[in-house]
């Protein structure tokens, strides 16, 4: 069963992560803490079991290219972002920022700078 | 520990998740598990629990919705189904688990939100972890702090302070003596708050002869002030000083229970402490710096303060300072009470458990039929294990919830009983880790009734059950039952000893000697406010000498007293160092002393025995010979052989306000008091004449009277007393001393109680399982025991026969029970007094207490099967 539209926050954010790179569980976990300034955390369940749905629908896949020599740890699976993946987060993404956009004219959100 | 726990909790999940992904996640989850090391960490493992315990949810239902086996679609819902119509058939049996689990949840939340409330959640100050309690009561002076500031790294911020400076407040209610924090600037900063309303001041306007100016607390501001936003600017009465609001602060209520109104600036209030490096009764607090581990700023505080004990050693010879982290100083204290009391009950909470798996794996019996047919149509058997599983797991998520709810109860009840020594007591709450905790207590505790029947289901042939009713019972659920009952029984009994121990050190705190008689007095702070009784020595003694004589004259006072310090009265003592005339002493090795000036009839109105010699008398003048007494402690260390009335002693340390050392003869010895508390015996102490004392800041102390009748009615007549002398003096901490002794017993008293009610309940769960194993034993074994009796057995033999197995289990529950009991009695040390934690006699009344427990809760089931009608039994 791929996983349901729209994107639960923490699949949204574990696809924006990969979008920025290959990783393994640990950097998906770090880097969407970082990202979301701790409102989401990840725990391993959730993290892997997300991970199952995502690469059984097709969007992300394991992969064996190891982005940076120095961070190589063959225990460790690493995960990269699939064509359809991309896709499905583009799409969500645009639904996000066209919501974004009609809250900004709504008055309920400020222009960025203003 | 992790290890366990992450493989624990990967057993929930389907097989088909945990082979593909099982390594990573439990990798991951120790991984994520080491990143919650340290304080505030809690939060993210108990994260990490929940997480797993939701994933396994969430992947069942993905295994079974997303396979493509109609029917198989939601399995659990099934059981739980089938669980919900089980519990319909059999309300008793319903009712009574419920019951059980939600007693044990309900009390381990209740306890773990006390634990948890005051031991591990962090001080409501930005960074607590940061934060250093530099020195407390008289190791460190304004210029020593200076110093500080300069020469170390560090520390980020750095303020000294004074709690519980007292003022009196007058023409806002009645006159009355408030609690305030005279500090530096540097203070409020430390603590890292912020000014809700109006300002704090500055470094600037801390200095001495500077306008008097308040930042109010934010619980006096609402409290007295209404929260008036116009508060700002106006102007309070303290010790007859017009002081101006400037500013309010958010409750600092976690850092000092004293109580206070307001923080003022230090050398506004203290101008003496300026420039002033023999002064030293100030604290201060400190803020470590961005990165820096604590031991390596407490270090360089250390080398500081030895390097300022060279260069001035006339003031600073002994000082010394032992920078501690801020909530070890609030909660160290009470931290073993707390972890006895959660100890106690998990245990109990792990007996429910045990107990309603025993329940359950009994009705197993009961169920064979159920369960075989079942297994007939199909079931596989790790299909009825689950079966079982999620059984127990919803008996203990509902029974939990009830538990919860209990536990809302419980901690209000809590809250009323607990000393109110016990630091943040009224943060107390169920919040969001305290219910995330009695959630896992609630799926551990299922979880644990449900695998014993599930493990002895997938170990026993399915198909034998058909024949149900008929054997004579397997061998594999005999056991099971009775490593049930021997684990049961040993925990029991660990609580036992461990109450029994806490009891018996409660009763000897109790009873210890007080070296007084608390019983018919009343005692009574009051403070002569600066402002008109300041340096006017005289005015201070006819003060104090006038309210002593009208309290004489009062009827149905017999003795009047007014001391400086008052056993178990806290504050009031003022240490020195005694010096003894023809004595050759090093400078450093003359004794220690606490020095306690009394007026009136203070030693008959404790009944503090004399040992030799006299106590004083109106003869003993401010014009007279200077005298002395003290106690049993300082005679025995100075004159063990020797006789020390006559001899000549003096204060070291007030030799600056006199020309020299006053020698003074000590006339007496009295016995040694509890002075601090029960627990703790006695200093070296030297009684003096209130009206010869040295120094002329001694304008506060206690009023103490002994009654005819009882002393809670004297409460008016006391402070008429005092009105009558001074009608704007403040009169407060009116108590019996009785009343004093018991709360200074508060915390055993708390232990001793909680602990009985705990090993209490454990016995009845005890009972109540045993009772319940033994019922079933005899309905199971009907035909066996109708047959036996038809061969003409006695009833003596059926009753040996169902409880005969109870033997083996009994005697090696007992024999670990006791063995927890001894080796965890280290731990139980601190929270005990003069007893030994292995005591004898006790561990002997618990094995006696639980074996009759035992005895009476399966003899009395064991005679209905005497009762058993052969011909009926034969024919079922």
């Amino acid at each position: 069963m791929p996983p349901e539209l729209p994107l639960s926050p923490q699949v949204f954010h574990i696809l924006l992560a990969l979008a920025e790179g290959d990783r393994h569980g640990y950097a998906i976990i770090q880097d969407v803490e970082r990202e979301t300034e701790g409102r989401i955390r990840l725990g391993p369940g959730t993290l892997y079991g997300a991970l199952k749905r995502l690469v059984e629908a097709g969007w992300v896949r394991e992969t064996a290219r190891r982005p940076d020599p120095a961070d190589d740890d063959q225990r460790r699976r690493y995960y990269t972002l699939a064509p359809p993946g991309r896709r499905v987060l583009a799409s969500e993404s645009e639904r996000l920022a066209s919501a974004v956009a009609r809250a900004r004219r709504a008055g309920i959100l400020r222009a960025r700078g203003a | 520990m992790a290890g366990l726990l992450a493989r624990l909790l990967l057993a929930l999940h389907p097989r088909s998740f945990r082979s593909e992904y099982g390594d990573d996640v439990r990798a991951l989850f120790l991984e994520r598990w080491r990143d919650g090391r340290g304080p505030g960490g809690l939060r993210l493992r108990a994260h990490l629990i929940f997480d797993l315990l939701r994933s396994a949810v969430r992947e069942w239902r993905d295994a079974l919705g997303g396979s493509r086996r109609p029917g198989r679609t939601s399995l659990i819902g099934t059981d739980v189904r089938h669980l919900a119509r089980w519990l319909a058939r059999t309300p008793g049996f319903a009712l009574s688990a419920l019951a059980t689990l939600a007693l044990g949840v309900g009390a381990t939340t209740a306890i773990f939100a006390l634990v948890y409330g005051v031991l591990l959640r962090p001080l409501a100050y930005p960074e607590p972890d940061r934060l250093a309690l530099i020195a407390r009561e008289g190791m460190v002076s304004l210029p020593d702090v200076e110093d500080w500031r300069a020469r170390g790294r560090a520390f980020a911020t750095i303020g000294l302070y004074m709690p519980g400076w007292s003022l009196d407040l007058t023409g806002l209610g009645d006159p009355r003596p408030v609690a305030t924090i005279a500090a530096e600037a540097q203070y409020l900063e430390v603590l890292g708050l912020e000014p809700i309303r109006g300002r704090f001041f500055g470094e600037d306007e801390d200095r001495p002869g500077g306008e008097r100016v308040i930042v109010l607390t934010e619980r006096f501001w609402r409290a007295e002030l209404g929260a008036d936003p116009g508060a700002i600017g106006r102007t309070l009465t303290l010790s007859g000083n017009p002081t101006t609001v400037i500013g309010v602060v958010a409750d600092a209520a976690d850092f000092d229970e004293i109580d206070a109104i307001g923080v003022v600036p230090l050398t506004v209030e203290l101008p003496w402490t300026e420039g002033q490096r023999g002064t030293n009764n100030l604290d201060a607090i400190g803020r470590v710096a961005p990165g820096v581990p604590f031991a390596d700023a407490a270090a360089e505080l250390t080398e500081i303060t030895r390097q300022l004990v060279e260069e001035y050693p006339r003031t600073n010879r002994g000082k010394i300072v032992e920078p501690a982290p801020l909530t070890e100083v609030l909660v160290g204290p009470v931290r073993p009470a707390l972890r006895v009391a959660l100890g106690a009950v998990v245990t109990l909470l792990l007996i429910a458990a045990v107990n309603l798996a025993g329940l359950l794996l009994a009705r197993v019996t009961a169920r064979r039929r159920e369960l075989a047919v079942r297994s007939a149509l199909g079931a596989g058997r790790g299909r009825i294990a689950r079966q079982l599983l999620v059984e127990g797991l919803a008996l203990g998520v509902v029974g939990g919830g009830l538990g919860l709810l209990l536990a809302n109860l419980l901690l209000t009840a809590v809250r009323g009983m607990l000393p109110a020594s016990v630091p943040r007591l009224e943060t107390l709450s169920l919040s969001g880790p305290v219910l995330l905790f009695g959630l896992g207590a609630a799926v551990s505790a299922g979880f644990l009734c449900g695998v014993f029947p599930a493990l002895r289901e997938l170990r026993s042939d399915p198909l034998a059950g058909l024949d149900a009713g008929r054997g004579t019972g397997g061998r594999a659920r005999h056991r099971a039952l009775r490593s049930i009952l021997a684990t049961e029984i040993a925990l029991a009994m660990a609580l036992l000893a461990t109450s029994g121990i806490l009891i018996k050190s409660f009763e000897r705190l109790w009873s210890v000697p007080l070296g007084f008689e608390p019983a018919g007095t009343l005692s009574a702070r009051l403070v002569l406010p600066e402002s008109r009784y300041g340096n006017d020595r005289e005015a201070q003694t006819r003060a104090y000498g006038s309210i002593v004589d009208r309290l004489r004259e009062t009827p149905g006072v017999t003795e009047a007293a007014f001391a400086l310090s008052v056993p178990l009265v806290p504050g009031g003592a003022v240490g020195n160092v005694m010096l003894i005339a023809g004595r050759d002493v090093e400078a450093n090795r003359w004794p220690g002393v606490r020095v306690r000036p009394v007026h009136g009839d203070y030693f008959s109105a404790l009944k503090l025995p004399l040992i030799r010699g006299r106590v004083f008398d109106e003869t003993d003048r401010e014009s007279t010979q200077p005298v002395a007494v003290i106690n049993r402690t300082l005679a025995r260390d100075w004159w063990p052989d020797g006789d020390p009335i006559g001899a000549r002693v003096a204060l070291r340390d007030w030799h600056q306000f006199s020309d020299g050392p006053v020698w003074m003869t000590i006339v007496g010895v009295v016995d040694d008091v509890k002075a601090l508390s029960l627990a703790e015996g006695d200093e070296p102490a030297l009684y003096q004449p209130y009206a010869q004392r040295q120094v002329t800041w001694q304008r506060f102390g206690n009023l103490v009277i002994r009654t005819a009748g009882d002393p809670e009615g004297f409460e008016r007549a006391l402070k008429e007393a005092v009105w009558a002398v001074d009608p704007l003096l403040a009169v407060s901490q009116i108590r019996t001393l009785s009343d004093r002794r018991a709360a200074s017993a508060g915390r055993e008293r708390f232990l001793a109680l909680t602990t009985a009610l705990f090993a209490g309940s454990a016995l009845l769960l005890v009972a109540q399982g045993l009772w319940g194993l033994v019922a079933y034993s005899v309905a199971e074994r009907r035909r066996e025991i109708g047959v036996r009796v038809a061969l003409g057995a006695q009833p003596t033999r059926v009753i040996g026969l169902v409880t005969r197995d109870l033997l083996l289990p009994t005697l090696v529950g007992s024999a670990v029970g006791l063995g927890i009991a001894v080796f965890s009695g280290k731990w139980l040390e601190s929270a005990i007094f003069e007893v030994s934690p292995t005591d004898p006699g006790v561990l002997a009344i618990t094995v006696l207490v639980l074996i009759s427990v035992v005895a009476l809760a399966s003899a009395i089931p064991a005679r209905g099967a005497t009762r058993v009608d052969p011909l009926e039994a034969i024919r079922e």
